[in-house]
């Protein structure tokens, strides 16, 4: 059974965001994994509180470990989906959420370089 | 995830304990929720079976729930009717579940779901093996299926016996012809008898 979803992320200055958010953090790097591993054969759309639309096709991926909610800020292209940015800490959350609508606007016109993330 | 990847991740034994804790952690969560979507129910349903609250049940479908204890685990298996495998495996057992994820691991039929199926399936395997084992016998000669050990001045039963015999394990005797009239008209025909 093929999977429903594949998992990208933005590249920027040759850097991969979602790798490089992973990086050095192996516990996280298995949770998300073990998250993406899943929402990949959930279709038609991820329900909360896996994932919540933030309207202008952005979305973010909740990854809840131990006390912190980690955000990973995306967007559907096709049967991609694709990372943006990430976030560790709730404070930021409402910027976040304004910086990902902003990013999704900017990437509709101009599409960034991506990059598959094996899940 | 490529097999070569996750081994390549594995190497770290900080990403090993995290990798085997997130399967539980996550994937059950997961999969409690995709079996309740599946089946309809509601989280209060569930929760009143568990004689619980809703809300506990609610966290126990939350991604990163790692409180649950054998017994929940066999309570709610035996909620949605499912089985319930827990079992320490070697890493190459781990490494080929993951890679064969898919969408079944998520939506697990319940007992009842399965039945007809199972039943079907088996019948099958049975009246198949049935079948083989009818055929093997036919097809070899009756001294190599034989193997009753009893001999008479150095003489095997089985050597006693002639090609249209075969020795039943109490010594007893059994021609060919005997078998072709105790089977089904239809079977012995097939079977060329």
């Amino acid at each position: 059974m093929k999977p429903a979803w594949e998992f990208w992320a933005v590249r920027t200055m040759r850097r991969n965001v979602l790798v490089d958010w992973l990086s050095g953090r192996l516990p996280l790097q298995a949770r998300v994994d073990a998250h993406f591993r899943r929402l990949q054969f959930i279709s038609p759309k991820w329900p909360m509180p896996y994932f919540r639309p933030l309207g202008s096709g952005a979305g973010e991926i909740r990854v809840d470990d131990a006390n912190v909610e980690h955000r990973i800020y995306g967007y559907f292209s096709g049967k991609c989906f694709v990372v943006m940015f990430a976030r560790s800490d709730k404070k930021s959350q409402q910027q976040s959420i304004k910086r990902a609508k902003a990013l999704r606007k900017q990437f509709v016109k101009t599409p960034p370089p991506t990059e598959r993330y094996d899940v | 995830m490529s097999k070569e990847v996750l081994l390549e991740k594995l190497t770290d034994q900080s990403y090993r304990d995290a990798f085997i804790s997130e399967e539980i952690d996550v994937g059950l969560p997961m999969q409690l929720r995709a079996m309740r979507d599946a089946r309809g129910w509601k989280q209060k349903y569930v929760a009143e079976k568990m004689e619980t609250k809703q809300p506990r049940f609610s966290l126990m479908e939350k991604p990163g729930y790692g409180n649950f204890s054998i017994n929940t685990l066999k309570k709610l298996a035996s909620i949605f009717n499912v089985g319930l495998i827990v079992s320490f495996v070697p890493y190459s057992e781990m490494i080929e579940f993951v890679e064969g994820f898919s969408r079944k691991r998520l939506e697990i039929p319940s007992f009842g779901d399965e039945y007809i199926a199972l039943e079907r399936r088996y019948s099958r395997t049975a009246k198949r093996l049935a079948d083989d084992s009818l055929q093997s016998d036919l097809q070899f000669p009756p001294e190599s299926s034989a193997t009753v050990n009893s001999s008479t001045e150095g003489l095997t039963a089985t050597s006693l016996a002639s090609p249209d015999e075969s020795i039943k394990p109490d010594g007893a005797i059994t021609t060919w012809s005997e078998v072709a009239h105790s089977l089904p008209l239809a079977t012995a025909q097939a079977a060329g008898l």
